[in-house]
């Protein structure tokens, strides 16, 4: 390598000086460290953490409320809750295990790891990123502030009409549900834009569609969908709004109204939906499967397209959660065909996982257990769900307890039980030290048993004619074994969470007691172009945007074909990793506007439910907060010199040693 | 040359006890699913025909989706044991080939799948028409009502050919307990008069959800005598876990002995503590009670909430059950059982002491409303607390159990 002469740090010339200088109150903010700069981050890494930190302290929530369920339902006549309780306690858990869980934790994961993916710096609306955030933290609170303001929604987290009307919801929790989901929607929304843009955008050079990783491809489709499914909701929920609250018929049968157009409208946004939540993970899974198989993904074209496809039928099969409703013959036909056809893209994916692992080199890391454990527990998921689109099957599994089984398996056993792989596998690349893998092993198998034990009874539980949504059920119908079994099983789950969470204190602990901020770039030896940062990375992600060569450019850095043909190993990941240039590029500064104008939404939320008197005080706030947004400047007009990084910040310590020669490979 | 370590590594254990977990715990729920006594609701053991095309169509699925289980998930164990990392994890002379594709095998695992849910689709098409055509013109017709908290169920005796838009459904207006000829296909209409609900007895069908303002049609058969069990399934409130009902199958003679019976009025009765009771009914119950020959309580308003659509009671005791088919009125003893939906013969079978109980305070013995305060401002949706003295009570019992 010759040895260049070291560039100097860039000089920023002098602006012209504006006649006036801006208002105080328009100033970007400056601080780094400390909780200022977590509540004025437009960083995606940053914005990353907080998902995900919110969405396990709501799945801690929404666990609590499945524990006083499956308590409830030990034993027949439960008395631990009353039916009014208890109607609140399961719409609240679905509601937040769904909006406030399984889809905002893969926004954590796709805000950190996507811009990494692509060899960006960060999403391409930074400040809209972190408001994103705050809009989705301020509709968890509206809906689970409904426990201390007169009551949680009660009527199932799909609230048909027209027991969700007024006349019979008399009090405010369905306002809850309603504004509480609109406020997240309006945050999963502006999301969906922000990814989509940065994903077609800002791809490093050289990265052409097919380059791209399974984990972007497919949480790029899932946003695709949520673009389009989220104003359907959306549009349902402000009907629902003003029937309300305002006295309009949408759904008033002595009006002329039908209370299917709810069902419709609903699943309509509701079948995309679990499509949105499973395609990260599907994601997730093509991403570390490979990894710890030492293979390349079998069949990549395959996996993207296939999620492309289901990107397109996902909405085609929305009224099979309507066989039951009298829909008549030929609507019940075409959406069990429609729901059939869904499967074999789907269950192509699971096969060309297995193609991965065929002829592999597999450790067992804690990720690929988890990983593995995915999409063996989402193939019972999806045949359950086959048995489900056999219509007239349908009309004795609906409404009951294997419903129940089947969307747990694809929901937990799919979705949450590669989130937790992903926690493991992207863990020292977020926090510059692993997991503990000898705690992670326990984690996982105590989830895999907890799990199983929970909701495989719930199947035997449904076909016996145990209805969903129940209180309680008499003795004598045959139940209470299995329900039994069911709730032990959820206590293990229970425990299995905990060990999760004292993994991550105990890591974080034995790693900072050890002096240790940050570990290698690479310590997977992985395939994707997130490892060739260091651990973590620096503020703007890469000192030098990649260029990008090969699928699994990470992998080809580092392995090549040598004269027989046989993979070999050319380069360790530390020399071929992302260096220092001497340079600091240049950021956009963090910003209050976003939580501010997502604060203002809040107003307008609760407004809406107790007072339009304070819709228009928020209303004013988001109008101040958006001019703001848009005339403040770009950068701190007496910006310090950046700051050397501390610990606490969460900066790389790469940063700290800024290194004044050679140029990047 | 390659080292292979002597000690075998810790993944194989587990996965070797996560193979013998897996087994033992599918044979575990195959053995329960099918060894439980008492399954009353038990869609697996279908009791009239439409259950049992159900059945037939779904048992392939099961196995057919318990073999791809099987495979999938035998294949991958398979894998993972097979295909280990051995040794030094970080064996640079001994990477895979990275063998990425394989157009053939796209094609097979695309095709295959394809090809056998188009037989599954092809026999789930074939069974949907096949369930929904309507019992013949001159077989029974019932319709199925649904409301919080309740069933109510209204036969209709006009003649075949009649069109269904003519019918009324009034002839015969019971609840809880819905009476039909065994071995008959039977006709129903299915309504609501407040929120959706979902009708199900999976012994004899599929169910099928009453949605107020659409009436959607259905049918239902038992190929023997015998009572059936059900309940709602979709959530409309509080007391939707409450909302049960059972279908009693009679031998043909039986139910047309039945259906006489019905259709006669009540007797009023002239003396004693029934007559005492009468009177009181009708100020005390009339509001929202029938009893046909007693008293007609006025039609039920617009309102879907208040009063006025309550059981018709004017031939109570022939049902074994009340509330929502929660409690027994039929005292649940073999003798009594045995008595079949004449039990009221013998005063013995009436379960007076739990209806007592009921009259005396009904939001007590069910929850219908969400909070204590509405209670006590008897804002319940169903029926309230009259605050009836053990008089009172005394005198109702006696009358309603003339009701036979």
């Amino acid at each position: 390598m010759a040895i260049v002469e070291a560039p100097q740090p860039l000089t920023i010339p002098e602006p012209a000086q504006p006649e006036s200088t801006p208002m105080g109150v328009f100033q970007r903010p400056t601080k780094t460290t400390g909780w200022r700069s977590w509540v004025t981050t437009i960083d995606h890494k940053k914005i990353g953490k907080m998902y995900g930190f919110a969405s396990i302290v709501f799945f801690i929530i929404g666990g609590v409320e499945a524990l006083l369920i499956r308590t409830q339902l030990a034993t027949p006549n439960g008395t631990l809750l009353s039916a009014q309780v208890y109607n609140e306690i399961f719409t609240m858990h679905g509601t937040t295990m769904i909006f406030l869980v399984v889809m905002p934790l893969g926004v954590a994961f796709m805000n950190y790891f996507i811009p990494l993916q692509i060899g960006a710096r960060d999403v391409a609306f930074p400040r809209l990123n972190a408001f994103g955030f705050w809009t989705f933290l301020a509709g968890g609170i509206i809906l689970n502030s409904s426990w201390l303001l007169g009551g949680a929604p009660d009527n199932g987290w799909y609230n048909y009409a027209p027991n969700s009307l007024v006349v019979f919801s008399p009090t405010h929790g369905i306002d809850f549900w309603t504004v509480g989901l609109i406020t997240t929607g309006l945050a999963s929304l502006v999301t969906s834009i922000n990814i989509i843009t940065t994903v077609i955008n800002m791809r490093a050079p050289g990265m052409t569609w097919f380059k791209v990783p399974v984990f972007t491809w497919m949480s790029l489709v899932g946003q695709f969908m949520l673009l389009f499914a989220i104003p359907v909701l959306t549009a349902a929920q402000f009907m629902l709004l003003f029937d309300r609250r305002f006295g309009a018929n949408y759904f008033e049968v002595s009006q002329g109204a039908d209370p299917l157009l709810w069902e419709h409208l609903f699943w309509i946004f509701g079948h995309p939906e679990v499509y949105i939540m499973i395609m990260p993970a599907f994601g997730m899974t093509s991403d570390i499967v490979p990894v710890f198989s030492r293979k390349p993904l079998f069949g990549y074209k395959v996996m993207v397209l296939s999620g492309i496809a289901i990107g397109f039928l996902g909405w085609g099969v929305w009224a099979h959660h309507m066989f039951t409703s009298g829909m008549g013959p030929v609507s019940v036909a075409a959406f069990a065909v429609g729901s059939m056809t869904i499967a074999i893209p789907t269950g192509v994916k699971i096969f060309n996982w297995m193609a991965t692992m065929w002829r592999g080199q597999i450790r067992f890391t804690t990720a690929m257990l988890f990983a593995i454990g995915m999409f063996t527990m989402f193939t019972l998921g999806g045949v359950s769900g086959i048995t489900h689109a056999v219509a007239p099957a349908d009309t004795q599994q609906h409404d009951t307890y294997y419903i129940v089984a089947h969307f747990h398996y694809v929901l937990f056993g799919g979705a949450f039980l590669i989130f937790m792989g992903g926690f493991y596998y992207w863990w020292p690349k977020i926090f510059g030290h692993k997991l503990s893998e000898k705690l992670g092993h326990w984690n996982f198998w105590l989830m895999m048993i907890g799990f199983n034990m929970t909701f495989g009874p719930q199947h035997v539980l449904g076909l016996q004619g145990m209805p969903r949504r129940v209180y309680t059920y008499l003795p004598g119908y045959g139940w209470e074994l299995w329900n039994m079994v069911s709730t032990i099983g959820s206590y293990i789950l229970a425990l299995s969470v905990l060990l999760f969470i004292i993994n991550v204190v105990y890591s974080r602990r034995k790693a900072h007691a050890a002096g240790q901020y940050t570990c290698e770039p690479d310590p997977w030896d992985a395939r994707t172009l997130e490892w060739i940062t260091p651990s973590p990375p620096p503020e703007f992600d890469f000192w030098e945007i990649p260029e990008v060569r090969d699928l699994d450019e990470a992998w080809h850095r580092k392995y090549a074909e040598d004269e027989n043909g046989r993979l070999v190993r050319i380069a360790k990941m530390e020399d071929v990793m992302d260096k220092p240039t001497g340079r600091i590029p240049h950021m956009p500064s963090p910003s209050y506007w976003p939580i501010v104008a997502a604060f203002a939404v809040m107003l307008i939320g609760y407004g809406i439910i107790f007072n339009l008197g304070l819709c228009a005080v928020g209303g004013f706030l988001l109008f101040l907060s958006v001019v703001a947004w848009g005339v403040e400047p770009s950068t701190h007009t007496e910006l310090p010199p950046p700051e050397p990084s501390t610990p606490d910040s969460g900066e790389s310590g790469a940063v700290r040693e800024i290194e004044e020669v050679g140029a990047n490979v | 040359m390659i080292h292979r370590p002597t000690s075998r590594p810790r993944g194989s254990r587990r996965t070797r006890a996560a193979i013998g977990l897996g087994a033992a715990l599918a044979a575990v729920v195959a053995f329960g699913a099918g060894c439980v006594p008492n399954a009353k609701q038990d869609s697996l053991k279908p009791k009239g025909h439409y259950a049992e095309t159900i059945y037939n169509l779904v048992v392939p699925v099961f196995i057919v989706g318990g073999v791809i289980s099987v495979l999938v998930i035998g294949v991958t164990l398979y894998f993972a044991i097979r295909y280990r990392a051995k040794g030094d994890e970080t064996d640079d002379e001994n990477i895979p080939e990275p063998i990425h594709g394989s157009t053939v095998l796209e094609l097979g695992w695309t095709i295959t799948p394809a090809l056998i849910l188009l037989v599954i689709g092809f026999a789930t098409v074939v069974t949907i028409f096949k369930l929904d055509k309507q019992p013949p013109e001159q077989n029974p017709h019932i319709e199925v009502v649904g409301q919080q908290w309740w069933w109510e169920f209204r036969y209709d005796l006009g003649a075949a050919g009649t069109n269904e838009s003519d019918r009324t459904y009034s002839d015969i207006v019971t609840a809880n307990d819905m009476v039909i000829p065994a071995g008959e296909d039977v006709s129903l209409r299915m309504s609501s008069r407040d929120v959706i609900h979902g009708w199900w007895v999976p012994e004899l069908q599929g169910k099928r959800d009453v949605v107020p303002g659409r009436t959607t049609m259905f049918n239902v058969a038992a190929d023997k005598p015998g009572t059936y069990y059900g309940q709602c399934t979709v959530i409309c409130g509080l007391s939707h876990a409450n909302m049960r009902f059972t279908v009693i199958a009679l031998p043909p003679a039986e139910y047309k002995a039945w259906l006489e019976a019905q259709r006669k009025p009540a007797k009023m009765p002239t003396s004693g503590l029934a007559a005492d009771g009468a009177a009181l009914f009708k100020t005390q119950c009339g509001e929202c009670h029938t009893v046909r020959g007693v008293h007609e309580a006025p039609p039920p308003d617009k309102s879907p909430l208040t009063a006025g659509a309550a059981p018709d009671l004017t031939h109570l005791m022939s049902r074994p059950t009340f509330a929502s088919g929660m409690f027994d009125l039929r005292i649940n003893s073999k003798r009594c059982v045995a008595k079949g939906l004449d039990f009221a013969e013998d005063p013995s079978c009436i379960n007076s002491a739990e209806l007592r109980a009921w009259l005396h305070d009904p939001p007590a013995m069910l929850p219908m409303a969400a909070e204590e305060s509405d209670v006590e401002k008897n804002e319940v949706r169903g029926m309230p607390d009259l605050g009836l003295s053990p008089a009172a009570l005394d005198q109702l019992v006696a009358f309603l159990e003339t009701l036979k």
